[in-house]
């Protein structure tokens, strides 16, 4: 499919601005462009987060669970942020 | 005003319950209703942000292994151009700072046109952009469509929005404004 049409282009343009805003976040942007294409460290990230987090120098507050999901031509994941308050 | 449509879906699944039901019930449904196609055998997964589980999405590795086949321009500031612009390429990302003149607008043309896929021109910088400078996206952008690319306009100044309006450009480009990156930034909870 070529890579500028339809379904898997918006999707590709949307993750553009959905990590832009999560690298707004230093040590955050970072890792996730490493692991952009480092299988190895997307491995790791999937399997212990938290630890993967926290050595990048990524502080979370105490409590928080992270999940790490990778999109493919078959899944798509998309993260909603809460409803805005009425 | 054309915005990424999974963009767009996603905005207004934060500010009409209604919608974001159906999105969680039926995905590829409520997607179709902001016009967006998923194809066959895809499978779309949505998540919830909340206060205590972050959820961070990995774009896919294929992809990103196809994408590096077009060549960005390497990283770094771009070196010949007029003193009132400065131009600083960041992936596939061309920064901007400054004006868009008769003088500078070339350089912008011939920057958008260098790589062969998708486009992010970051004018958060900008503090001008005449009739030549929207002369040079227009050629720009007619020149990626011939690969079926576009050139996103990112992080725009609502003053550099009037003028696209103004010029009748609004529609021409997608454009993501900061306050849509603050809605997915709050999906982050860092």
């Amino acid at each position: 499919m070529a890579p500028g049409s339809g379904f898997f282009a918006t999707v590709r343009r949307f993750m553009s601005d959905y990590l832009a805003a999560l690298s707004a976040q230093g040590p955050m942007g970072e890792l996730l462009a490493r692991a952009r294409r480092d299988p190895k460290l997307r491995r790791r990230l999937v399997e212990s987060p938290e630890q993967v987090l926290a050595e990048a120098g990524v502080s979370l507050p105490a409590g928080l669970r992270v999940e790490v999901v990778e999109n493919s031509e078959k899944v798509i994941h998309i993260v909603l942020p809460p409803l805005a308050a009425e | 005003m054309r915005a990424n449509p999974l963009l767009r879906a996603v905005m207004r699944a934060c500010t009409e319950s209604d919608f974001r039901a159906h999105l969680l019930r039926d995905p590829r449904e409520a997607l179709a209703l902001e016009g967006l196609l998923v194809p066959e055998g895809v499978e779309v997964v949505i998540h919830e942000a909340s206060d205590d589980r972050l959820v961070v999405v990995l774009p896919d590795l294929e992809m990103e292994r196809r994408m590096a086949e077009h060549h960005a321009p390497p990283d770094g500031p771009v070196a010949d151009v007029p003193p009132a612009l400065r131009l600083e390429w960041r992936g596939y990302t061309l920064v901007a700072s400054g004006r868009i003149d008769t003088e500078s607008a070339p350089f912008v043309r011939r920057e958008l046109q260098r790589p062969s896929i998708d486009v992010d021109f970051d004018l958060a910088g900008v503090t001008f952009i005449g009739s030549a400078g929207l002369a040079a996206l227009l050629a720009a952008q007619k020149r990626l469509a011939e690969t079926e690319n576009v050139i996103r306009l990112v992080r725009v100044p609502q003053p550099i929005i009037n003028v696209l309006e103004l010029a009748g450009y609004a529609d021409v480009f997608e454009i993501t404004h900061d306050e849509s990156l603050e809605y997915l930034a709050a999906a982050c909870r860092l």
